[in-house]
């Protein structure tokens, strides 16, 4: 597929991983919008927050619900995974330059990337997946997984203190807190920044919306990934273009995301130096 | 007992009455001599005189036949002339006990018509009297609104509302507990709502009550002050006191609580049930829903609803099926006493590690990236992608 000033476009993530994105966008932002209120429940803007979205119920009705989707999302995401393997092996998943799993090379390009901030060396060279992508990547894993549970616990008390003594309850609760502020905190201005809003991609990088890629932009960003494609006759074009909608919507929902996100960390910084 | 107090008071009263029917010595003013001015509406400079005959009539002293000069006895001598203010009516010439009683309460030097009205006075048993049982809150706000809130805090409390709303006679006005002539400030230990006779006060009405209260440790005597450690007005807003099934009761109980018990309030704000109450969830746990109310018992006193063989018992009351793993919950988690809470303290000790390694990893990482990435664009790279070319290739 060309580009309309007839550079070649490259597929990075299929329409599959693009719909999960923003399936996880959105229930992101509904988890943060109504979890924060019950983080800083005794401040005025938190009280405000929660009759905002109609009272205490529907605000937590809310982050249920949003927490369903996401949970539904994380699985659709390790299902997928699990079939690819099936189908594929485990090799193209688990290593390689195609894998999300941190390798050797990742730490030598962190290296690399933090001598270039200092001007004393070239840009890295990196593949697919750069390693404050695969941080990024196993950061929202490992959140879900522990947010997840530990919301669980919360969710159904009953369940869980089946099996859990009842100090686990005192524990999920201080870790579904922590975990939602770093996680809140690190999507809204680190992933934020090293994504969308630095210089070279700001104001965002429509790639999660659109799935494609130029040629150029990958010869120069991802020079071990250009070079590889094109050794190997893989430097396909992309499957088709993306809808309209959602090359037009994407910027109209990464606006919204960035203003929401904004708004929390304002807020969340707010509420520590309010004690 | 103000039927026995009506009685002696009236029998009194018409025994004066008949005094006055008496023959009378020569030169005693009778009403007509009052009455030869004061039946006109005004005088010639044109100042209202009239003496409200009406009224006056229908009033208990006018169905008593009280003369004018029974009450304004300073012109009993009037021969003709008198002064232009008289001195105030001498209510205390019959009633001498009540004088007595309002010069040592807080009313002292009020006027008794400031509350029973002049010539149109009726008993406090008349529907139309000011200081009848339904009227008698708007007569006490009257004043009271300026001085306070206490009087509409009184109308929309359950007390006001069951009175002056509904209409019920069972149902306190503000005499019921302030007392009426002999009224003192809430604190002078004299006075009918002083702290320590609160309870007893209370009773009076919520009998039921007294001896589940007189059990708990809010009734135990205090060492240091020697009354009780709480009474009735020490949790339930005098005024404004509400129904403990309506929300807004439910969500303000927390406070006061908290008053006494600060540090404990603040730890029930760092939990979950704390954290909804905050935001306005009525049916999530207060703490009267675990440590009970009015039979409230000290925690480590074995029969308290959150002693150990009761707390399980306790939470099931809402989380149905709890089993006695519950009991290692711990609502009140201090979440710095490693001691009381070390399993969620050291889970708060490692998450503020990981928070403090991410963020402090990433931000210092961003905070070179920006600059970097900002030369590298000056530096003129047609796309605005980060690496100049020449440093690709280099």
């Amino acid at each position: 597929m060309s580009a309309p000033d007839g550079s070649l476009r490259i597929q990075r993530f299929d329409a599959f991983d693009r719909t999960l994105h923003i399936a996880l966008m959105i229930s992101f932002l509904g988890l943060a919008a109504s979890g924060l209120p019950l983080l800083f429940a005794d401040r005025s803007w938190a009280q405000l927050i929660a009759r905002a979205f109609g009272g205490y119920g529907v605000t937590g009705t809310v982050h249920r619900f949003s927490a369903v989707v996401l949970f539904a999302t994380f699985f659709l995401h390790v299902g997928r995974l699990m079939l690819g393997t099936r189908r594929n092996g485990t090799r193209f998943m688990l290593w390689g330059p195609d894998s999300l799993v941190p390798q050797p090379r990742d730490l030598a390009q962190l290296g690399q990337h933090v001598r270039w901030f200092l001007g004393r060396g070239p840009y890295p060279r990196f593949d697919r997946y750069a390693y404050w992508e695969k941080f990024d990547y196993w950061a929202v894993f490992w959140g879900m997984a522990i947010i997840g549970c530990s919301g669980l616990v919360m969710w159904f008390p009953g369940v869980f203190l089946r099996i859990l003594p009842g100090w686990a309850l005192n524990v999920a609760l201080v870790v579904h807190s922590e975990e939602a502020l770093l996680a809140m905190v690190f999507i809204f201005t680190v992933h934020f920044f090293n994504s969308h809003l630095r210089p070279g991609k700001f104001p965002m990088d429509p790639v999660i919306f659109t799935g494609e890629v130029t040629v150029d932009e990958l010869r120069h960003e991802r020079a071990a990934q250009y070079e590889r494609l094109e050794r190997t006759g893989r430097l396909a074009p992309a499957d088709g273009p993306s809808p309209r909608w959602l090359v037009k919507g994407g910027p109209i929902i990464g606006t919204v995301a960035v203003t929401v996100g904004w708004i929390i960390v304002f807020l969340t910084l707010w509420g520590f130096l309010q004690d | 007992m103000p039927t026995l107090r009506l009685t002696i008071r009236v029998a009194g009263l018409a025994a004066l009455a008949a005094l006055a029917l008496l023959p009378l010595p020569a030169g005693a003013v009778e009403d007509e001599d009052c009455l030869a001015c004061h039946a006109d509406l005004e005088d010639a400079a044109g100042e209202r005189i009239a003496a409200d005959l009406d009224q006056l009539s229908e009033s208990m002293h006018g169905e008593m036949g009280l003369a004018c000069v029974d009450c304004h006895a300073d012109v009993a001598d009037f021969d003709g002339e008198h002064p232009e203010k008289l001195a105030p009516a001498a209510c205390g010439d019959c009633h001498d006990d009540v004088l007595g009683a309002v010069s040592e309460s807080a009313h002292m030097g009020q006027s008794c018509g400031d509350c029973h009205g002049g010539h149109e006075i009726r008993a406090a048993a008349d529907e139309a009297a000011p200081t009848s049982l339904f009227r008698t809150p708007a007569l006490c706000a009257s004043c009271h609104e300026a001085l306070g809130e206490q009087a509409s805090q009184y109308l929309d409390g359950i007390h006001g509302r069951a009175l002056v709303k509904s209409g019920l006679k069972f149902a306190p006005s503000c005499v019921t507990c302030h007392g009426a002539h002999e009224i003192l400030p809430a604190g002078d230990p004299r006075g009918r709502v002083y702290r320590t006779k609160v309870a007893a006060m209370c009773g009076s009405c919520h009998e039921g009550l007294i001896s589940t209260y007189s059990g708990s440790v809010h009734a135990q005597l205090d060492a240091a002050t020697g009354e009780a450690r709480a009474v009735c007005s020490d949790c339930h807003p005098t005024h404004a006191v509400g129904s403990r099934n309506l929300p807004a009761w439910r969500q303000a109980v927390v406070a006061e609580c908290g008053e006494c018990h600060g540090a404990m309030l603040e730890s029930f704000s760092d939990g979950f049930h704390g954290q909804a109450t905050l935001l306005g969830f009525a049916r999530v746990a207060k703490c009267s829903d675990c440590h009970g109310s009015h039979d409230v018992l000290a925690v480590d006193d074995p029969a308290s609803r959150v002693a150990a063989a009761n707390v399980v018992a306790t939470c099931s009351g809402c989380h149905e099926g709890a089993t006695a793993n519950w009991a290692d919950y711990d609502p009140h988690a201090d979440l710095s006493s490693p001691a009381r809470n070390p399993q969620a303290y050291w889970a708060q000790g490692a998450m503020k590690v990981l928070l403090a390694s991410v963020f402090g990893f990433f931000f210092l990482h961003t905070a070179l990236w920006l600059p970097r990435s900002l030369v590298a664009i000056r530096r003129g790279r047609d796309a605005g992608a980060a690496p100049p070319a020449r440093e690709l290739d280099a």
